[in-house]
């Protein structure tokens, strides 16, 4: 365990001046950033959705995901595959052309097969990159 | 196990990040399946620095791009996909080399390849986490001497992102929910594969912003690896080119 992370960096001659004027620069940019940030925590994704929150209703037997995914643009950014599990077994595969809005999809589906103490599992794909996936029990 | 190492620090945050992560998550498909990238990680590395120099040595670097591979790839990927996504990475470190140094970032080349040709999905876990991210992310940042990659990845993504938040007449601050912070402040800023010059370290992370954009544009999945790879390429002309060697000096 002999290796070091600065083993082929070159010596930059640069001056304390600039090394300082970096820094602030780096440091200013980031803390920007992070203000900005904490208006804003709720909705952060990155990528994958942020989360989803699944009901199902026993009665109506539908169950309906909201799943959280910030986007500029509904068409070229969004959730393109929805996958419902029951039980640890895929029923449902749905593929999506654009979102509902900037914030979030909600997709609706009857499951008539679902009974108490049943587990079941939403998983939402970015079509750009990353998944996600929550699972409730349906309630007695 | 030398502690002030900038990889072991970060593999100790990497381990730490994931063991909050499973448990406010209650998600041990994620530490198993991040412990299956690590141990391919440092299981071939080891195999292939031995068949090099017959010497049994364990890497740093093999530990993180183990951990980040875990990462990145989806739990829910069958073990030997995750597998071969960690052999992947620790051969392209061994085998795509210029002038004695690594190309690509080795974890997220083998996360790209395993994403492409074997249809792997990523879920990016904790990168929407930036109270934990950011903080801990400057501080490699800084330690590493990064900092012009992210700032002017920053700025990159703000100016194309907010211009498109403006046309679209979306909230701007959505942008800030288009930043990986996991990619920005734990893959792009790898010292091996970025470049090294004052000049060459702002085109890399500006160049990468504006590809993203472009990707995402187009719909290209996994954007951010796709870019990072193609920047990685490119480090290798910014090290060489006459104006980074003129800043350097």
């Amino acid at each position: 365990m002999k290796e070091s992370i600065f083993e082929s960096l070159p010596k930059e001659k640069i001056s304390r001046r600039q090394f300082m004027k970096l820094c602030a620069f780096g440091i200013g940019s980031l803390a920007a950033n992070s203000l900005l940030l904490s208006s804003f925590s709720s909705t952060a994704s990155a990528h994958p959705p942020s989360d989803i929150k699944i009901t199902y209703d026993s009665k109506t037997k539908i169950l309906t995901a909201l799943i959280m995914h910030n986007v500029n643009d509904i068409k070229k950014h969004y959730i393109n595959k929805v996958n419902v599990g029951l039980n640890g077994k895929e029923i449902i595969n749905h593929a999506i052309s654009q979102q509902d809005n900037n914030i979030s999809q909600t997709v609706s589906y009857l499951i008539p097969d679902a009974k108490a103490g049943d587990s079941l599992s939403v998983e939402a794909y970015c079509n750009i990159s990353g998944k996600l996936g929550k699972e409730i029990k349906v309630a007695k | 196990m030398n502690i002030k190492s900038i990889k072991i620090q970060l593999s100790i945050f990497l381990i730490l990040f994931a063991l909050y992560l499973s448990i406010i998550g209650s998600n041990a498909k994620f530490l198993l399946s991040l412990s299956i990238s690590l141990i391919a990680a440092v299981t071939t590395d080891f195999f292939i620095t031995y068949l090099k120099t017959k010497r049994f040595i364990i890497t740093e670097s093999s530990v993180v791009s183990g951990l980040i591979i875990g990462y990145v790839m989806s739990s829910g990927e069958m073990w030997w996909i995750i597998t071969l996504a960690s052999i992947f990475a620790i051969s392209s470190k061994h085998i795509i080399r210029f002038n004695g140094r690594h190309i690509f970032n080795p974890a997220g080349f083998g996360v790209l390849v395993a994403a492409f040709l074997l249809g792997a999905s990523t879920e990016w876990k904790g990168a929407n986490l930036w109270y934990i991210v950011i903080p801990f992310g400057i501080y490699f940042v800084f330690k590493i001497k990064k900092q012009e990659i992210i700032a002017s990845y920053f700025i990159a993504s703000f100016v194309l992102f907010g211009a498109q938040a403006l046309i679209q007449n979306t909230q701007i601050l959505n942008i800030l929910g288009y930043l990986n912070y996991f990619f920005i402040f734990i893959m792009l800023i790898e010292p091996m594969t970025t470049p090294m010059t004052y000049y060459g370290k702002i085109i890399f992370g500006s160049g990468a912003g504006v590809l993203i954009f472009i990707l995402y544009a187009f719909g290209i999945r996994e954007a951010e690896l796709v870019a990072l790879a193609c920047f990685n390429l490119a480090a290798l002309l910014l090290n060489k080119s006459p104006s980074s060697r003129a800043a350097s000096n």
